[in-house]
């Protein structure tokens, strides 16, 4: 008897096939060194680093976290290195990793993004994820992220600059996510990833102060999973572009939740955090989904759940 | 190198009001784990999703038990510490960096605050030194915890309380800054009464126990805590200052680059 064909894990998005639909999710994931303690980084569809700016950043005065019910606010201020020394200490082990590499950029102003866009896509990363949904700085990221002209204009003057292709990561904290999402495919992005943090903030009553050294933080984990779920709906029917989903994703099933609403890949945040396997389990639970669903290729699943 | 393990709980036992300590059979964690080094604990709840960091209190490594102390904080804590014997917790470890136990030691102290005597406690039973004086301080006599397990192990014990219900009354740090400068005087000249100190508790007492070993010469390590989340060094959420080869501070990581640091690091000379 014949081997059943073996299932298409792969997806190719923006001309860059990842090996499967798992990514490891931008701040999440250091540069990789820390997670390749526990596994294998090739096993993954691809990593999205931590920030990258033009100058080192300190970030933000501790605490710069506080657990919530399901979920992690977090206001960790973007610390990085610079754009110097990430390609120098950094970058090299990643792109000897074996997996897809997606540089995150931040920055305070266009120049900067398109400085720091430029320079790493000359160094050898896969895709650069522009960073215009940060809620944890005063400057740059979400005053980007906010404004659909201002979304475009970066977007656009980005990948004049940046000779590999240009994501660009939505905030959650807008009242019309879509019209983001427009903005950043008129401005030529290659594929948007979404969503970010959302904006939020703990108190300590005990103190009677908030807990956040930053008094406001980013909401993650399976608490914003279905505010997630939601919007990447709504972009999906939207935008021609590819979308990558997150927010939540914990599992397989989240992850699968997230296709079928038409994301064609997912990154994996929070949850890693908790249990540095987890992109790999929502791997291995996609791969067997597959085989006991008979489903013969990844896009099959692609927005199952859309009109 | 650090793996998750999931272990079975052996023994728990609350040992003052809210203070647990908790054996768990982790041999992986128990053969390789040293003192100041910690582990992150589930705490079994997709509600409470971070792991919680608690230090090793002892790690025997033939029968495989590792032995955790902590206070009950909040939610995530009360679940640990409510897991009944026999059930099993997700435990990553060994996490952090210890203190700096490569070598024999002369005559050292070790100064503890509440429930940051845990990792002192694993410190005393493994350190190769040949005088170990301890000093344990705490809120009042209901909330000390462990004499018994440094008496065992240290030459000389000195207990403090806030408000004088037992031991010495006062802060346990003043009680060591006495002790430091009369050993100094009665020594030879210009020598420092002990070789080294070792220190945790929170973050007033680290600072006045650093301040002491400053004017008496001795060099001093200390654990420190912070938030965290990850606990293996990639979300850069325990942030501590720390000077170390620049003119400024920066941001270390607590549960990666520490938790352990020399206190120079954490209050720089010229700091008091």
């Amino acid at each position: 008897m014949a081997a059943a064909p073996k299932a298409v894990t792969s997806v190719t998005i923006a001309g860059i096939t990842f090996r499967n639909v798992v990514i490891a999710a931008s701040g999440t994931f250091g540069y990789g060194r820390e997670f390749a303690g526990f596994i294998d980084l090739s096993a993954l569809g691809g990593v999205c680093t931590k920030a990258v700016t033009l100058e080192p950043r300190e970030g933000n005065p501790p605490p710069r976290v506080a657990e919530t019910p399901s979920g992690i606010l977090n206001s960790i201020g973007l610390q990085n290195p610079g754009l110097e020394a990430f390609i120098r200490d950094e970058l090299p082990f990643l792109l000897r990793s074996g997996t897809k590499v997606i540089a995150n950029v931040a920055g305070r102003s266009a120049e900067e993004y398109a400085a720091v866009a430029g320079a790493l896509g000359g160094a050898g990363v896969d895709a650069v994820e522009l960073n215009v949904s940060c809620p944890n700085v005063s400057e740059g990221c979400m005053a980007f992220g906010t404004s659909p002209k201002a979304t475009e204009r970066l977007t656009r003057e980005v990948k004049e600059a940046c000779a590999v292709p240009v994501f660009v990561k939505l905030s959650p904290n807008v009242s019309d996510i879509a019209e983001m999402a427009l903005a950043a495919e008129a401005g030529g992005a290659d594929a948007i990833t979404m969503v970010n943090t959302l904006l939020g903030m703990a108190v300590d009553i005990k103190t009677g102060r908030p807990v956040l050294g930053n008094v406001t933080g980013g909401l993650s984990g399976p608490c914003i999973k279905p505010v997630a779920l939601r919007m990447v709906y709504e972009v999906c029917m939207k935008v021609g572009v590819p979308v990558i989903g997150m927010g939540g994703i914990a599992g397989y099933e989240d992850a699968l939740e997230f296709l079928m609403v038409g994301a064609r890949a997912v990154m994996v945040g929070t949850a890693g955090l908790c249990d540095p396997y987890a992109h790999i389990k929502c791997v291995e639970g996609l791969e067997r989904y597959m085989g006991s669903n008979g489903i013969g290729d990844v896009g099959e699943l692609v927005g199952l759940a859309l009109p | 190198m650090a793996g998750i393990y999931a272990c079975e709980v052996k023994s728990r036992e609350e040992i003052a009001g809210g203070v647990f300590l908790m054996g768990l059979h982790c041999p992986e964690i128990a053969g390789s784990a040293s003192p100041g080094q910690f582990v992150g604990v589930g705490t079994g709840s997709a509600e409470s999703p971070l792991r919680r960091p608690f230090s090793v209190c002892s790690a025997d490594a033939p029968s495989g038990t590792l032995t955790i102390g902590f206070q009950v904080k909040g939610k995530g804590t009360g679940l640990i510490a409510a897991m009944p014997v026999g059930s099993r917790v997700s435990v990553m470890g060994p996490l952090g960096n210890g203190f700096d136990l490569g070598r024999r030691y002369g005559k050292v102290a070790v100064v503890g605050g509440g429930v940051g005597v845990f990792p002192l406690i694993f410190l005393l039973s493994v350190i190769c030194a040949d005088e170990r004086h301890a000093y344990m301080g705490f809120r009042d006599s209901g909330s000390a915890v462990m004499l018994e397990e440094a008496g065992i192990n240290s030459e000389s014990l000195h207990v403090s309380t806030e408000d004088g219900s037992l031991g010495s009354k006062g802060f346990v740090t003043a009680r060591f800054g006495e002790e430091l400068a009369r050993l100094g005087e009665l020594g030879p000249d210009g020598a420092p009464a002990y070789e080294a100190a070792f220190v945790c508790g929170p973050r007033p007492m680290i600072e006045a126990a650093a301040m002491a070993c400053r004017r008496g010469g001795v060099r001093c390590q200390a654990s420190v805590e912070e938030r965290m989340a990850c606990g293996f060094g990639a979300c850069l959420a325990c942030a501590c200052l720390v000077f170390r080869g620049g003119p400024g501070p920066t941001y270390k990581r607590v549960c990666a680059d520490g938790p352990v640091f020399d206190t120079d690091e954490l209050f720089p000379p010229g700091y008091d």
